[in-house]
């Protein structure tokens, strides 16, 4: 691997790894705000119906 | 898409675009009815633990890579060959059903485990429901609307949205699957951080 593989591979794992700890304030929110499955499936379902627009 | 399945007869984008708009609604209000049915099928501590395990697997494969588990396929090419409200909808239903093509984004994923954890077939056709008709309606509608105006301004200016969009949907990933977690725990028993 090359340095600049090696330093672009060294980036961007703990940097997918830190985003994973955006889990904790949906922990949070679910857990101290009263949340039920279904409204907040609904809420979602609208938000990645959008997000899909233009996939092939 | 709609323009093919207007065929070459009528000249309004209009019912083409309702039918895939419907039948999108209608295969995903099916899927996650019965996903949500599977989910009623258990006691709410297995499925809460059924839940918190699908979580758990989806924030670690999500947190090793950005492309989501998903059929690598695109709308095949023969339906697109063919015109008429048929190409409508074989699409609205493939589409609508989500899993049958590219999902694109890792956070499509929370959706089935939050219809399960609700454990209600009328809450999963809801969310299947909301989700085909997002998808598919919110398309049209930006195709209906370019071609009444003859502009093509609102498609552009998606897409300069959607990069934007893009980047937000992982960080929504990780939250949404919070959540999942949280109401999962709920559904076993844990209500320990209140």
């Amino acid at each position: 691997m090359t340095l600049a593989g090696a330093a672009s591979t060294s980036v961007v794992r703990p940097r997918r790894w830190l985003l994973a700890a955006v889990v904790a304030p949906g922990l949070a929110l679910a857990s101290l705000v009263d949340l039920r499955a279904a409204p907040v499936a609904v809420a979602l379902a609208v938000v990645v119906g959008l997000l899909q627009q233009g996939l092939p | 898409m709609a323009t093919r399945a207007r065929g070459t007869g009528r000249s309004s984008l209009g019912v083409p675009m309702i039918v895939l708009t419907a039948t999108a609604a209608a295969a995903g209000a099916a899927v996650f009815a019965v996903i949500a049915a599977a989910g009623a099928a258990f006691p709410s501590v297995s499925r809460g633990l059924f839940a918190a395990a699908a979580s758990l697997a989806l924030i670690a494969a999500a947190a090793r890579g950005p492309r989501p588990w998903q059929r690598d396929a695109e709308t095949p090419t023969e339906w697109l060959e063919r015109e008429g409200l048929t190409v409508a909808v074989r699409n609205g239903l493939a589409l609508g059903a989500g899993f049958l093509t590219r999902v694109g984004f890792w956070i499509w994923w929370v959706l089935p485990v939050l219809a399960f954890e609700s454990g209600s077939v009328q809450a999963g056709a809801i969310v299947g429901a909301a989700y085909g008709a997002a998808r598919l309606g919110a398309s049209s509608f930006v195709a209906a609307r370019a071609e009444a105006t003859r502009s093509d301004r609102l498609p552009r200016k998606l897409l300069l949205w959607r990069p934007r969009a893009t980047a937000a949907a992982d960080p929504l990933f990780f939250i949404a699957s919070g959540v999942a977690l949280a109401l999962a725990a709920r559904l076993v028993g844990f209500d320990g951080w209140r």
